[in-house]
């Protein structure tokens, strides 16, 4: 099986992460989850460690519920690695029921707890079969990165968790694959999407909305399909959901602006067998609404003449959906971009033929690579940076969109600089989001107030 | 136990200095029985995330200006690259720098690689941190994966050594060894004595001021030249080249006890630079007993006497005004040892009753034999504070602070100062190592504290509409029940 996620065997070092561990992910998945409690079977260090990382880079998410240095966490030391750390897990696990509050309790491991063979899935087992609400999840963080641990979470609950259901409601649909923690702008794409699916006349789950309970989830076995907004992420999880409750998914790109979301809830209403014309007026209404803001905003577009080259650098979702609306809505000229993953090469491959397909543009050079001190020769490979010759046509005006370590890339070659992508420690994040219509709009502000900070 | 050199790692400070992360009692009572060295360490059978070795010691060589890390270990160790991005961010900004990003590789251990090993992926991303980075220095952390196989990093850096040509050193900070996580500090400091300090070739009259991002450098640069002194701030922000000469500094000093140690007694023992052992600069007695500390290693007793005077003539009144402010106001103060301890003085000083004081874990004694001087003068005092030894245990502080309610809950690490503000307490992070510092930094100390007090809106509006994750139960509970017995 093709597994797009995480899979970083053939990395040798990494430069800088972007992202977490397994662990990480898990755990931001977890503490993004309502009425669930993360216990950590690992040492001390890790949940801090990984909170704080995700803290900075997730444009300051925070701990909310449980989370931050309020997980618990079987802190094992010296004495459970020589001697094993399955009691310590169990006494965690008894006291934790005890201590903190919630409908669910998932453990998760460290790569220590791993090496050392304790069996966690068996003993949350016992507790489950006394009755308490207790799931394990094997996340040592040498098993992959963030969005793998985020993969592995789900397909645990949608395994586990969530309740067969015998009849499937017509009007019911599940959405994942923003990843909590390393999406910084998760909350606010999965509220349009679910606006814009709630327009189409379907109820979305999306497990981590403010809006939703634990129930939501609980009851997921009940809709009619799942829409994986990533063609890279959650997409393991969906084909588990698939064996286990027979539902079937589509993953399509995270739609960003008009054009790209006018296709998103085409698909999205083909797949829910939704009327034609009902989905047309709906795109036709949000088209009106979004190019009203845009007529007036086109004054000073055209006035400071703003049309630029592009750089972009993210994961594999966002990137290409930034491209797209940097080419098909916004009139830009996209030249490099940078996929900062482990991805298998077949992967890779579709992704770039994907890339292809985009309109009105010539195809950006897309580049995988992780370190961000090696961005830039990519960049003089595809555009000469620097020439001897009495004309040159230079990369100029340009536009990074990255995350906070493209700062260093940006004052390099001159361009403008904005934060969409993981680590993105120079910016706070609540409830923006830049999928949907309204999005597209957030976007647009974002970039004009970069480009006329200076006035 | 005196600093081996000879040694590859540091030994941990639960063998090393007798540290412990479990304790409820009082402040003379934790005094008198570190002295005689009769407490134990207290585990816990729940407990919750806090920090690792591997964390400090990563976050605090990371920010040597031209120095490279290398973390041998899986992906998420070297996520607190992110994090140290920041914080090194910060320290730029304080010293009006342009921007760059640390530099750090992370090996990526696998699944595949904790059965096979990987000191062949260790290699190359050695090779690669050199030519990427040209760094002066490479520091090569390690990690509890590491570790638990086994890993042979010091053959690796040896053989290395013969086509690298700049200091290649390994630092051993495995999370799993040490529930002390300053014991990374000392790590850090290991692979700093033991590889990039070279013996003196001349004496200067440079002070090594071991602290974080060294936010007042500009105040301790005008106070060290009143006594013909030069600070070098030790270690982020300084130079490879900066470090090797510390051991021809006139004295050392720190801004933390916790932090200082190691490597001020390791300078003291191996090329008597003398380190002065004494209350930290925070407030005036802190101040007072850190200058004349610093005016006796290096000659300058009247100096520092006249600037001492001086500088409290200045502050007397404004400081009368603030203790009124504040009096009647308490606090609970959660932080290290060192500046947990040092911060109840400071408080004390504006007028603020600490209720109570808990600190992440407390050594029993410094590397130079002795219980810590901020310890032992709070001890000394009339009154008895009560105290807790708590690595950061949430559940522990936030059913201290539902019990004890108190106005202020000041606090020294990222992440814990958030739960007392959803409680409705008004919270004060001391995030600048350097706030209270001296006379002037406690009069800007207490006018924090009295903003901080003044609107409280925030945390009242918060801590009306957030449920905290504690059930009632554990709430009502004695907030210490979860600490067994002692173990010897």
């Amino acid at each position: 099986m093709n597994k797009p996620s995480g899979v970083n065997a053939f990395m040798p070092y990494i430069e800088r992460p972007r992202f977490s561990c397994a662990l990480g992910g898990a755990l931001s998945t977890l503490n993004s989850l309502p009425g669930v409690v993360p216990v950590i079977h690992a040492s001390a260090g890790c949940g801090g460690n990984v909170f704080a990382s995700q803290q900075a880079g997730s444009a300051y998410y925070g701990a909310g519920y449980c989370g931050g240095l309020a997980v618990p966490s079987s802190n094992v030391s010296e004495n459970e690695i020589v001697f094993g750390g399955e009691d310590r897990l169990r006494e965690q696990i008894a006291n934790t029921l005890d201590v903190v509050e919630g409908q669910l309790y998932v453990v998760i491991t460290g790569c220590m707890t791993e090496i050392i063979g304790d069996d966690t899935t068996g003993i949350a087992r016992g507790f489950r079969n006394q009755g308490k609400p207790v799931l394990a999840v094997d996340t040592g963080g040498f098993k992959g990165n963030s969005y793998r641990g985020y993969d592995l979470v789900l397909e645990r609950l949608f395994s586990e968790q969530v309740q067969k259901a015998n009849e499937k409601a017509p009007d019911v649909i599940n959405l994942w694959g923003a990843v909590p923690g390393q999406d910084p702008f998760f909350r606010g794409d999965l509220a349009e999407l679910k606006r814009l699916l709630g327009l189409l006349g379907m109820k979305a789950n999306t497990f981590f909305s403010y809006d939703e309970t634990l129930e939501n989830l609980n009851q997921a076995g009940s809709s009619v399909g799942n829409i994986v907004i990533s063609r890279t992420y959650g997409v393991e999880a969906a084909r588990t959901f698939e064996q286990v409750h027979q539902t079937p998914f589509i993953a399509v790109d995270i739609p960003i602006g008009p054009a790209a979301t006018a296709e998103f809830l085409r698909k999205a209403a083909d797949f829910a067998g939704i009327n034609a014309s009902v989905v047309e007026k709906i795109i036709a209404d949000e088209q009106r609404d979004y190019y009203r803001y845009i007529e007036r905003i086109a004054d000073v577009y055209a006035d400071l003449d703003l049309q630029h080259y592009g750089v972009v650098v993210g994961n594999a979702s966002y990137s290409y959906s930034i491209t797209r609306f940097l080419a098909e809505d916004l009139g830009w000229l996209p030249e490099l971009v940078v996929i900062t993953d482990c991805l298998g090469e077949t992967h890779k491959e579709e992704l770039k033929v994907h890339f292809g397909e985009i309109k009105y543009i010539k195809t950006p050079k897309v580049v995988f690579e992780t370190d961000s001190s090696e961005i830039q020769k990519h960049l003089a490979e595809h555009w000469p940076l620097f020439s001897e010759k009495r004309y040159f046509h230079s990369f100029s005006p340009a536009f990074v969109f990255g995350s906070a370590l493209e700062r260093d890339l940006a004052a390099a070659i001159g361009a403008k600089h904005l934060t969409v992508s993981f680590p993105a420690s120079n910016r706070a994040v609540l409830n923006r989001g830049y999928a949907g219509f309204k999005g597209g709009l957030h976007l647009i502000e974002d970039i004009l107030d970069v480009l006329v900070a200076g006035r | 136990m005196a600093i081996n050199v000879q040694s590859a790692e540091a030994a941990v400070r639960e063998s090393r200095l007798g540290a412990i992360t479990g304790y409820n009692g009082t402040i003379k009572d934790l005094v008198s029985r570190a002295s005689c060295c009769s407490l134990k360490n207290r585990e816990r059978c729940f407990s919750q995330a806090s920090a690792c070795s591997s964390g400090c010691a990563q976050g605090y060589l990371s920010g040597i200006e031209d120095a490279a890390i290398v973390n041998h270990a899986p992906i998420g160790c070297a996520a607190d690259s992110i994090y140290g991005n920041t914080a090194n961010k910060w320290g730029e900004s304080i010293r009006g720098w342009k921007h760059r990003n640390i530099n750090f590789i992370t090996t990526n251990m696998t699944e595949e690689d904790t059965v096979f090993g990987a000191v062949n992926k260790l290699r190359e991303a050695v090779r690669e941190a050199y030519m990427r980075f040209k760094p002066k220095a490479i520091f090569v952390t390690t990690s509890c994966v590491s570790g638990i196989i086994g890993e042979d990093i010091k053959s690796v850096l040896d053989e290395l050594s013969d086509e690298i040509p700049v200091p290649l050193s390994p630092v051993f900070c495995e999370g799993f060894k040490s529930k002390v996580w300053a014991s990374g500090f000392d790590a850090a400091f290991h692979a700093i004595l033991t590889a990039i300090v070279k013996p003196p070739e001349v004496k200067t009259n440079k002070v090594n001021m071991i602290n974080f991002r060294g936010g007042a450098k500009e105040a301790i640069t005008a106070i060290l030249a009143r006594f013909e002194l030069e600070p070098v701030f030790v270690a982020p922000f300084s130079t490879v080249e900066e470090l090797s000469k510390m051991s021809e500094s006139a004295a050392t000093i720190s801004i933390c006890g916790t932090l200082g140690s190691y490597l001020g007694n390791g300078l003291e023992e191996q090329y008597g630079v003398p380190y002065v052992k004494s209350l930290q600069p925070h407030g005036t007695a802190g101040m007072d007993s850190w200058l004349r500390g610093l005016g006796k290693a290096t000659g300058k007793e009247n100096e520092v006497e006249e600037y001492i005077a001086e500088e409290k003539a200045r502050i007397t009144s404004e400081l009368a005004v603030i203790r009124e402010k504040l009096k009647g106001y308490k606090a609970v103060v959660g932080m290290g040892p060192s500046f947990g301890h040092n911060y109840i003085r400071v408080l004390q000083e504006l007028g603020v009753e600490v209720v109570w004081g808990a600190t992440w874990h407390f050594d029993q004694h410094y590397d130079h034999g002795t219980c810590p001087e901020s310890s032992r003068k709070l001890s000394d005092s009339e009154t008895d504070i009560p105290i807790s030894v708590c690595d950061q245990q949430n559940f522990e502080l936030l059913n201290l602070l539902n019990k004890l309610k108190p106005d202020l809950y000041i606090s020294r690490h990222g992440g814990t100062a958030v739960w007392a503000t959803k409680m409705g307490i008004a919270s004060v992070m001391v995030a600048d190592e350097y706030s209270a510092f001296g006379y002037q930094g406690l009069i800007d100390f207490g006018y924090r504290l009295i903003d901080a007090v003044t609107n409280r809106s925030l945390a009242k509006n918060l801590s009306a509409r957030v449920k905290l994750p504690y059930t009632d139960w554990w709430l009502s509970q004695d907030g210490f029940s979860f600490l067994q017995e002692e173990v010897g």
